[in-house]
């Protein structure tokens, strides 16, 4: 019997073409979904996605992005981390490396497969940090973060927040923040809103942090903030500073109003703040794939 | 007054059933479903923006939430 490991749709209209398939070894295999242009293709861009309510979230704004850059005649991979979504291996399996092993076997893959030189990383809320994590492999990549999640301590804090404030909501009896992240390192997961957060996980991201895995070496950068300034920003003003003081090229600019990333899982996203932040970022990664290719 | 400034933005940001601007401060915030889950995460942000207050983890219970009031209380507690 033959394996199908990838399906194809051409939109002639829009001139991409959209391949999903399954990349690397079996067994631990990453989903990816890739958008090409059929014409002259001017870079690569990866997307690493948020996790658990967030990915779901953030779905149609990445499909969004995708599209958009391809038209534009930009390479465009999405993938899915293991142990998630479609991919292989189990939720359990997945910590801060594996996520960042993906995101540059993600990377390679559009590489071999557009020939491409010039690689971007798109990541939102958690997946800005692995994002930032996987674009050191591969020199001054420019990067777009929304929401980034500069400290993954606190990431996992405002997670069970959310918890304790769905609890206040239902006047239901719920333990402490501390309750909880003892259950989590005790029996290896809790489940926070109907999504599974996993001690590998938690445990393993600890010791990261957004500057730490951005390095040192300049690069482009553009940092949404998906709402006004709210307590998952704390600190993200001052980190761009240090950023720009060290000679990145850093744009930042806020869309919209509060994105409550846990909160509004199964809302539709009201038009502008699908379309917004998409199209500044399209528009902004085109002209840095663009200046870095004439540059070169 | 901190109960007016709590009132005006559940009336005007978060209150879709028009209660908002007549709430009084006893009225059973979470007991009547004035606010949503989502309305409350906004609520607590704009406490700590406008009140330059941190709200803790373990303060997200509805002794401190029930009421205008209530909430009033936290406020001023933790400003003194």
């Amino acid at each position: 019997m033959t394996l199908l490991r990838q399906a194809i749709r051409d939109d002639a209209d829009a001139g991409i073409r959209e391949t999903a398939e399954f990349i690397g070894p079996q067994g631990t295999s990453v989903f990816g979904y890739s958008h090409l242009p059929s014409s002259r293709t001017h870079g690569g861009v990866v997307v690493c996605s948020p996790i658990h309510a967030e990915f779901i979230r953030n779905y149609r704004r990445e499909v969004l992005i995708g599209r958009g850059l391809a038209a534009a005649g930009v390479a465009v991979q999405r993938f899915h981390y293991r142990g998630h979504g479609n991919s292989g291996g189990q939720l359990e399996d997945a910590t801060f490396d594996t996520m960042v092993e993906d995101s540059i076997l993600a990377a390679e893959h559009l590489r071999e497969k557009t020939k491409v030189t010039r690689i971007a990383f798109f990541g939102t809320r958690f997946g800005a940090i692995i994002a930032a994590a996987a674009a050191r492999r591969f020199g001054p990549s420019p990067m777009v973060l929304w929401d980034p999640v500069s400290d993954p301590v606190q990431y996992f804090r405002d997670i069970v927040r959310a918890h304790q404030i769905q609890t206040l909501k239902s006047r239901s009896r719920g333990g402490t923040a501390e309750d909880l992240f003892d259950v989590l390192e005790r029996s290896g997961s809790i489940d926070i809103l109907g999504y599974v957060i996993t001690r590998s996980l938690y445990m393993s991201a600890q010791s990261h942090s957004l500057e730490e895995e951005t390095g040192t070496e300049p690069k482009p950068m553009l940092v949404v903030r998906l709402g006004q300034d709210s307590r998952g920003h704390r600190g993200l003003s001052d980190l761009v500073d240090r950023w720009r003081t060290r000679g990145f090229d850093v744009e930042s600019l806020s869309i919209g109003r509060t994105e409550a990333w846990w909160f509004t899982a199964g809302a539709l996203l009201a038009k502008e703040a699908l379309t917004e932040p998409v199209d500044v970022s399209v528009e902004w990664l085109i002209r840095s794939l663009v200046r870095s290719e004439v540059d070169a | 007054m901190i109960e007016d400034a709590i009132r005006k933005f559940i009336a005007e940001e978060l209150s879709s059933n028009g209660l908002g601007e007549s709430l009084a401060d006893d009225y059973p915030l979470l007991d009547r479903q004035v606010i949503d889950s989502l309305g409350l995460f906004q609520l607590v942000g704009f406490l700590e923006t406008e009140f330059g207050v941190e709200v803790d983890d373990e303060e997200l219970v509805p002794g401190n939430f029930g009421t205008i009031g209530d909430i009033a209380r936290l406020v001023d507690d933790k400003r003194a």
